[in-house]
């Protein structure tokens, strides 16, 4: 299914079909089969299964030089898994390669080109101390059609 | 007529001129911040005027290419702006929306970033605030 980046729904809904069915070189498994399709979108449901991850854009700047329809936001991925660390740093790695060197020209370029991963230390007792995450950013570039249909349009 | 080289003053003059931009540019970011923490997290119930008085500059100091500043937080034991800023997953019990204590259940995750936003919208004002107490240091 070609990628729509005509509202900030579709524009997430891609990314979060990449994260999910991005096929890691060797056959091993998909962030689908490993987060059984929990990619949340800014909140979470409280019946939630772990492992989950929760997804953000941040930062959805943009600057004149572009006629502000260059937007550099970070998507923001939290991944949450309980006591397994292993587990959650194979989550972590898939997404990486995911992420990493994604382009898609299909409807609005977007592509990523770097990356910060961190794990977030447990907490203390206001926390479920059980409850292990990671936060990897990704840069990414975005001309979505949101913004780019009006270029060459005459103002309204 | 003998030269003498005022090189060493020049220097120090720019670097206590960068010095005091730096720590002006961040207090402007620091009030964004605390801004932003006044509405609360959720509830409200969990910034008190504590947390935000604990919203501080760090110290100037180097980094391989130049000088930096952080603007950061006093409150670290425990870390509760950390874990807000980067998301956590109460305690059972630590939070009972609405329900009372007997059934309260766990909340899958809770995140209120108030620190990324607010250094978007100071970014532009911080950055005039170097400009200017730069030039005003080196008059």
């Amino acid at each position: 299914m070609p990628t729509s980046t005509l509202t900030t729904k579709e524009i997430v809904r891609a990314i979060q079909t990449r994260l999910l069915d991005f096929a890691p070189l060797g056959g091993a498994a998909s962030l689908r089969t490993l987060l059984g399709g929990r990619v949340y979108y800014v909140t979470v449901p409280n019946t939630a299964q772990f492992p989950y991850a929760v997804m953000r854009l941040t930062g959805r700047s943009s600057s004149a030089q572009h006629r502000g329809v260059r937007e550099t936001p970070d998507v923001e991925l939290t991944i949450w898994h309980r006591e397994d660390v292993w587990a959650l740093e194979a989550i972590a790695d898939t997404a990486d390669q995911a992420m990493l060197g994604w382009k898609d020209t299909s409807a609005g370029v977007m592509f990523a080109q770097h990356r910060h991963r961190n794990p977030i230390p447990p907490g203390g007792t206001e926390t479920d101390r059980t409850v292990i995450g990671i936060l990897c950013r990704y840069p990414v570039v975005l001309w979505p059609t949101l913004l780019t249909r009006y270029i060459g349009a005459s103002a309204a | 007529m003998a030269y003498r080289s005022n090189l060493p003053n020049t220097i120090a003059r720019v670097n206590r001129a960068r010095d005091a931009a730096l720590i002006a540019a961040a207090e402007v970011v620091r009030t964004a911040v605390k801004d932003e923490h006044r509405g609360g997290y959720t509830s409200g119930l969990f910034v008190t005027g504590n947390e935000i008085s604990k919203i501080v500059l760090g110290e100037l100091r180097n980094y391989p290419g130049g000088r930096e500043i952080s603007v950061t937080t006093a409150q670290v034991d425990p870390p509760y702006p950390f874990w807000w800023a980067t998301g956590f997953v109460p305690a059972r019990g630590v939070f009972s929306p609405g329900l009372g204590p007997n059934t309260q259940g766990p909340v899958a995750m809770m995140k209120v970033d108030h620190w990324t936003p607010a250094a978007a919208k100071s970014a532009s004002g911080a950055r005039a605030e170097y400009d200017r107490v730069y030039a005003m240091e080196l008059a």
